[in-house]
C-alpha cells in the first residue's frame, strides 16, 4: 500500500518475553481494510475456539486502521479483540484517545499480546523499542493514579491501563485509555489482569504516509467547510455530547415521566449542571467533537476525567442521584476501579428490583444500601472489585453469578441478551437499529455498533431513506428496507448499519453520530483512495466491510454463539417498569410491535445478511 | 502564531494538518507546531521553520490557534 498502513504487526509473548515483528499480510488490508476487519483475521490466526477467556491462550489483539494517525477527522479508533469472560463471546471492542494514533506513529498496525507474564508487568512501546517492564508497584492502584504516575515517567505516552477490578478478574471490568476512554465492556481488563498485564504504553515518533497528499488536502477542505456550517457546531464545541441534551434526555427519562420530571432531570444533569463542573474539554486525536472532559468537583476540589459527562447523566438518572457532582464523582470511582458503569448500574437496579419484589431484604444485602442513589452503586462497585461477600463475589462473575446466587427465576428482573445487559430499552426509544442490534450483535449488547439515522428520533421516512442511501446501501436493498408493513424494516436496515460500523471501525473513524454525520460512502471511498491508494467502488468497499462482519459472526459461531443466541429479552414484551424504564414496545415511528413482529424482523435480518 | 492553551483539547489537528501540507504525510514530529504536554494538557510552540501560513489555525476546530495576536483567524485551507 502507498499509505495508511505501516505494514507491520508487533507480536509480544508475555510468557517468554519474546518480542517479534512480522509483516502485515497485504490481504488483511485488501480484503478487510485493516482495523476491525484485520483484527478478526488475526484473532482467527492466533486463537483456538473454546479457549477459556481468562487463560493465557486467549490472545488480545489491538489494531488501528489506515485513517488512524492521519488528519481525517474523528479517526482515532483502536480496536481490541479477545474472548471476554462476561459472555464468552469473541468481542471486537472499540476505544479511542491516543493509543491507536501512537501505535501507528510508532510504526505498527496491530499488536498481538499472547500468554501471561509471571508477575505484574507493563508493556512499553516507543517506535521499535519494545520492552516488558516489571510493574509491581502499580498493582492494586486505581487507573487514574496509575495513568498519572506513568505520565510522570513516560511523558507523551498513551496509556492503556487496568484497575483493581481487572486485576481481580471481575467480568464487568474494562480497560481505560489515557484515563478517559473505555475499552472492552464485558471484561477485557480481566483478560489483561489474567495476563498480569497492568498497562500498555505507546509513543510513536513517526507518522503515517499518505498516498495522495493533495487529494487528501482537498477532501479535508470540503469536510472542514461543512463542519463550519454545522448548526450544532458551537454546542458541540462547548458541551460535547451534552450539546444534544434534549435528544438524550428523552431516552433517560423513567417510565411515565412528566414534563416536570424532564425539567428536574435537566436541572440536575443538563447543560447548565455540566458547565458548573466543566474545567476543560478533551479530544481524541483529529476529532472535532471533544467528548471527554476534565471536571472539577467543587465539594472536594478534586479534578477527574470523564469518558463523557453524558455517562454521568445516564447513571445519575438511572439511579436517581442527587446532582451532577454526585453522578460525576461516582462515574469517576467506577472508571478508576476499571468497571463498566452500565453493567454495574444495571446490577444495582436489579438488586433494587429484588428488594421491591421481596426476594432480597435490606438486612440480607451484606451492607449494600438497597435504596436509589449513588450509595448502592458505590458500595456495589467496591464489593465487586474486591469480590467481597457473597453478593460482591457473585456479581463479579457477571450476570451468570447474579442468577446463580439469586436464582434463574430472577432473570425476569433483568434485560439480558447473551448474558450481557441491554443499554437501550426499545420501549422507551423505539426499535431502531441500535436497539435491534442488541439482539443480533455477536458479542452481546454494546453502545457502539449498528448506528444509523434511527439514532435521531422523529425523522420523516424520506429523510431516513436519504440518510440510509449515504451509507452505501444499494437501490434494491433500499426498496426492501423501506417497505410494508412497518414502513421501515429495522431488521434489514440493521444489517447495513453493522456493515457501516464495520467500515468505520476497519478504517478507524469514530461512529458517534456527531462525527459520522459528516461522512457518506462516496466520501469514504475517496478518502480511502487518497490515504492508501486503494481504488475501490462503493459497492466493493461495502462488500469488504460486510465480509469482515461475517467473519466476526463466524468467530462467535465457532464458540457456539450463533444465531440461536439472538433472543430478545422478555422484558421488552411487558409494559411493566424495569430498571426505572418501561412502556410498550414500539417501532421507530411509534407504532406498537408484538413478539411476532420481532420474530419476523429477525428473519428479515438473516435474509438480508445472506442476500 | 498564538496558542490559547485554555481552548486547546489536545486533538493534534494542527500538527497533522501542518505536516500534511508541508511534508506530505501526517507526522506530528515533522510538524512546525510542537506540543509540550503534561498528561493531557498541552501548550504549543512553533519551530523556526514555521512561516505562519496559518493552516494549523484553519484546521483547529476549537479556535485555539490564531495567526496573529489580534485574533484574525487562520490562513487558507
Amino acid at each position: 500500500m502507498k499509505g495508511g498502513y505501516t505494514g507491520r504487526v508487533l507480536v509480544v509473548e508475555l510468557d517468554s518475553g519474546e518480542i517479534s515483528a512480522r509483516d502485515y499480510p497485504p490481504a488483511y488490508a485488501e480484503d478487510h481494510l485493516g482495523g476491525f476487519g484485520a483484527n478478526n483475521r488475526l484473532f482467527q490466526e492466533f486463537s483456538r475456539p473454546g479457549t477459556d477467556p481468562l487463560s493465557p491462550d486467549n490472545p488480545v489483539i489491538l489494531g488501528a486502521g489506515p485513517f488512524v494517525g492521519t488528519a481525517v477527522p474523528g479517526a482515532s479508533r483502536v480496536m481490541a479483540n479477545a474472548r471476554l469472560p462476561l459472555t464468552g463471546a469473541v468481542a471486537s471492542a472499540s476505544g479511542s484517545m491516543g493509543l491507536g494514533a501512537n501505535l501507528k506513529w510508532a510504526g505498527w498496525d496491530h499488536l498481538v499480546i499472547r500468554g501471561a507474564a509471571p508477575s505484574p508487568t507493563m508493556l512499553v512501546i516507543e517506535d521499535d523499542k519494545v520492552e516488558l517492564v516489571p510493574a509491581p508497584g502499580l498493582w492494586g492502584k486505581g487507573i487514574l493514579e496509575t495513568t498519572r504516575s506513568l505520565w510522570e515517567g513516560y511523558p507523551g505516552f498513551s496509556v492503556l491501563a487496568i484497575g483493581p477490578a481487572g486485576e481481580n478478574l471481575a467480568h464487568s471490568s474494562l480497560a481505560m485509555i489515557d484515563a478517559c476512554a473505555t475499552l472492552g465492556r464485558g471484561g477485557l481488563a480481566a483478560v489483561l489482569g489474567s495476563k498480569n498485564l497492568k498497562a500498555v504504553l505507546v509513543k510513536g515518533n513517526g507518522g503515517v504516509r499518505i498516498a495522495d497528499p493533495e487529494g487528501l488536502r482537498k477532501l479535508l477542505r470540503g469536510l472542514f467547510d461543512r463542519l463550519e456550517k454545522y448548526d450544532m457546531r458551537q454546542a458541540a464545541a462547548e458541551l460535547g455530547m451534552i450539546g444534544a441534551w434534549p435528544m438524550y434526555a428523552a431516552q433517560l427519562l423513567p417510565y411515565g415521566a412528566t414534563e416536570e420530571e424532564l425539567q428536574g432531570v435537566t436541572e440536575r444533569f443538563g447543560p447548565t449542571a455540566y458547565l458548573r463542573l466543566k474545567k476543560r474539554r478533551i479530544s481524541c486525536p483529529s476529532c472535532f467533537l471533544a467528548d471527554k472532559d476534565e471536571l472539577l468537583l467543587p465539594s472536594t476540589g478534586e479534578t477527574v476525567y470523564s469518558t463523557s459527562f453524558l455517562n454521568a447523566a445516564i447513571i445519575g438518572c438511572a439511579l436517581g442521584m442527587r446532582d451532577a457532582e454526585e453522578a460525576a464523582s461516582t462515574l469517576a470511582l467506577l472508571d478508576d476501579l476499571g468497571l463498566d458503569f452500565m453493567t454495574l448500574s444495571w446490577q444495582a437496579a436489579y438488586l433494587l428490583e429484588l428488594r421491591e419484589h421481596g426476594i432480597l431484604r435490606g438486612e440480607e444485602a451484606e451492607g449494600i444500601p438497597l435504596e436509589r442513589g449513588a450509595g448502592i452503586l458505590r458500595e456495589l462497585a467496591l464489593r465487586v472489585t474486591e469480590r467481597r461477600g457473597d453478593i460482591g463475589d457473585a456479581l463479579a462473575n457477571g450476570w451468570k453469578g447474579a442468577l446463580s446466587l439469586f436464582g434463574e427465576d430472577t432473570r425476569r428482573y433483568t434485560m439480558l441478551v447473551r448474558g450481557q445487559d441491554c443499554l437501550y430499552d426499545p420501549r422507551v426509544s423505539g426499535l431502531g437499529t441500535m436497539e435491534f442490534e442488541q439482539i443480533v450483535s455477536p458479542r452481546g449488547p454494546t453502545s457502539a455498533s449498528a448506528g444509523s439515522a434511527t439514532y435521531v428520533p422523529g425523522l420523516p421516512e424520506e429523510r431516513l431513506r436519504r440518510l440510509t442511501e449515504r451509507m452505501g446501501v444499494g437501490k434494491e436493498a433500499l426498496e426492501r428496507i423501506f417497505s410494508p408493513p412497518w414502513g421501515l424494516n429495522v431488521g434489514r436496515l440493521t444489517r447495513y448499519s453493522e456493515d457501516w460500523f464495520s467500515l468505520f471501525s476497519s478504517l478507524g473513524i469514530c461512529n458517534r453520530f456527531q462525527v459520522n454525520r459528516f461522512y457518506h460512502a462516496g466520501l469514504i471511498r475517496d478518502l480511502l483512495a487518497a490515504v492508501t491508494g486503494m481504488e475501490l467502488s462503493v459497492e466493493e468497499m461495502m462488500r469488504r466491510a460486510a465480509a469482515s462482519w461475517e467473519l466476526y459472526r463466524e468467530l462467535n459461531a465457532a464458540e457456539g454463539l450463533g444465531p440461536e443466541e439472538d433472543r430478545p429479552p422478555e422484558a421488552w414484551f411487558s409494559e411493566k417498569p424495569l430498571w426505572g424504564r418501561g412502556g410498550r414496545l414500539h417501532d421507530y415511528f411509534g407504532n406498537p410491535l408484538t413478539r411476532e413482529d420481532v420474530t419476523l424482523l429477525l428473519r428479515s435480518y438473516y435474509e438480508e445478511r445472506e442476500s | 502564531m498564538i496558542h490559547r492553551a485554555e481552548a486547546c483539547t489536545g486533538c493534534r489537528g494542527c500538527q497533522l494538518a501542518c505536516s500534511l501540507y508541508h511534508e506530505g504525510e501526517c507526522n506530528p514530529s515533522l510538524s512546525r507546531v510542537q506540543l509540550r504536554c503534561q498528561g493531557l494538557e498541552c501548550t504549543a510552540f512553533f519551530t523556526p521553520e514555521c512561516d505562519e501560513c496559518g493552516r494549523c489555525a484553519a484546521y483547529c476546530p476549537y479556535g485555539a490557534l490564531d495567526r496573529s495576536g489580534e485574533g484574525d483567524g487562520g490562513g487558507e485551507r
